[in-house]
């Protein structure tokens, strides 16, 4: 489910499986709009299915907004993730690898992370947490 | 192929099929979680070019001419997000190794800067130790000379308190003979090889029965005890451990002595037991301490420092010492060799 929230905000609801594919479609078409190469886009992507998947896994249930992020001359994608959850009460354990068993080296949020250029993750045991991500295009090449 | 690539060959080869007839996202989103899976068990970047090359070869036959570019375009951007969590994963390595070089960096200099500061005072404590000597050969020696050719100039109290004068001279130089040895445990490079304890043992227990014939007592040692270390230096922790045992069970009528190797822990664990004078089990801890002694040395002489170079020894060579003992119910002291191999 979606809809679009003012100017190029893009507002996507996420409950299940289903909802991280639109979360996805959502964040390469933004990725296109601002002229991202193919593989930033394939990150941005990839990185959208990181917090998205952790909502659903974690929280249950949550929304992305989607943005155009702009600063002076670079334009970029700002991704805003939240949701009413649980909470993370160690945030720093939880962006360290390997705190997450259940996966690999590198996925889950410390694997969003490094995919994009800025990452900002807010708190509160019970009363959720806010994932905040933004990635530029390259300079025009 | 195994059975689980088969199964996850299978698997991609739908995904790709449907994402060919309608390019959805959620076909892509297959393919992620694919890759995913993939790797978590254990399967890597050509693994998944061959799944890749797999279905293509299949699906190329079917693709019409004249729709080739998109074709391409399309198995590119599926094989993408089969690939997206192994560079996610990857960036993740990279952090991690980059996190570890730092570190390492970071011990190694510290290590340079204890090192640095060990060797300064080891060679500060065994100068000091041999500069120490000279001035005590010249006390003992001249109180000596008093003694023998000055006898007449001093009374009884004179005569004893001169003796008493040359008896802390020599234990004196014993203490220091001892930090001069433990002074070299720590800088002697280890060299490791597989030492005959039971050999070592045997010709330490002998040489201290012929130094006492008089005592009654025996060594039992136990046949074929091996171990892997230095042997100039575990020489040295038996020699102490020995010589130890048999000092604490001079008042015995039969000392009994026994070395042998046991397993504690899951390591192989050498012992030297006794049934000796023993010692308080709630000083155990000091046991091993530099100049910490549980006994006086008119009851036991000694320095204090032989046990400090066991532990120096066994620590270097990443094991563990410890003790067991009672008052007067004996002591046993074992130590393992960190990386040794079962004797």
């Amino acid at each position: 489910m979606e809809r679009a929230t003012s100017g190029a905000q893009v507002r996507v609801f996420i409950r299940d499986e289903s909802d991280v594919v639109v979360a996805r479609r959502r964040a390469r078409e933004l990725a296109s709009q601002q002229r991202f190469s193919e593989a930033e886009a394939e990150a941005l992507a990839t990185a959208v299915t990181e917090i998205a998947r952790n909502i659903v896994v974690h929280a249950g249930g949550g929304e992305i907004l989607f943005g155009q992020a702009v600063d002076g001359p670079r334009r970029g994608v700002v991704v805003i993730a939240r949701d009413a959850g649980p909470g993370i009460p160690n945030i720093e354990q939880a962006m360290q690898d390997g705190f997450s068993t259940k996966h690999g080296l590198g996925f889950g949020l410390p694997g969003a992370r490094r995919l994009v250029d800025e990452f900002g993750i807010e708190s509160k045991t019970g009363a959720g947490t806010t994932v905040t991500l933004r990635k530029w295009a390259a300079a025009e090449r | 192929m195994s059975d689980r690539t088969d199964g996850l060959a299978f698997e991609y080869f739908s995904a790709l099929e449907g994402y060919l007839r309608v390019r959805h996202e959620s076909a892509l989103i297959r393919a992620y979680e694919l890759g995913r899976r993939a790797m978590a068990d254990g399967l890597g970047v050509l693994d998944m070019a061959v799944l890749h090359r797999g279905a293509v070869d299949v699906l190329v036959v079917s693709a019409p001419a004249r729709d080739q570019p998109q074709f391409a375009r399309a198995v590119a951007d599926f094989f993408n997000e089969l690939l997206s969590p192994f560079e996610m994963s990857f960036r993740g390595y990279r952090e991690a190794n980059e996190e570890l070089q730092r570190l390492n960096e970071s011990l190694r200099r510290q290590k340079e800067e204890v090192e640095i500061v060990n060797r300064e005072l080891e060679s500060f404590s065994y100068s000091v130790s041999h500069d120490l000597r000279a001035p005590l050969r010249s006390i003992d020696g001249y109180s000596q000379i008093l003694l023998e050719d000055f006898a007449h100039a001093f009374g009884g109290d004179g005569k004893k308190y001169l003796g008493n004068v040359r008896e802390a001279a020599q234990r004196m130089s014993l203490l220091i003979d001892g930090l001069l040895s433990l002074a070299r445990v720590t800088r002697t490079e280890i060299q490791r090889v597989d030492v005959d304890l039971t050999a070592l043992a045997r010709r330490i227990s002998e040489r201290l029965r012929a130094e006492s014939p008089e005592r009654g007592g025996r060594f039992i040692v136990e046949d074929g005890v091996r171990g892997n270390g230095d042997p100039s230096l575990l020489a040295v922790v038996l020699e102490n451990l020995l010589v130890n045992a048999w000092k604490f069970t001079s008042k015995r009528k039969q000392a009994e002595i026994t070395f042998g190797c046991e397993e504690r822990d899951g390591n192989p664990t050498y012992f030297v037991r006794d049934n000796g004078a023993g010692f308080d089990m709630g000083y155990a801890d000091k046991l091993f301490g530099a100049f910490q002694r549980l006994h006086s040395s008119r009851e036991f002489d000694g320095t204090g420092i032989g046990l400090a170079t066991v532990q120096r020894v066994v620590q270097r060579h990443g094991g563990r010492v410890g003790a067991d003992g009672k008052i007067d119910g004996g002591a046993t002291f074992y130590f393992t060799l960190g990386g040794g191999r079962k004797p």
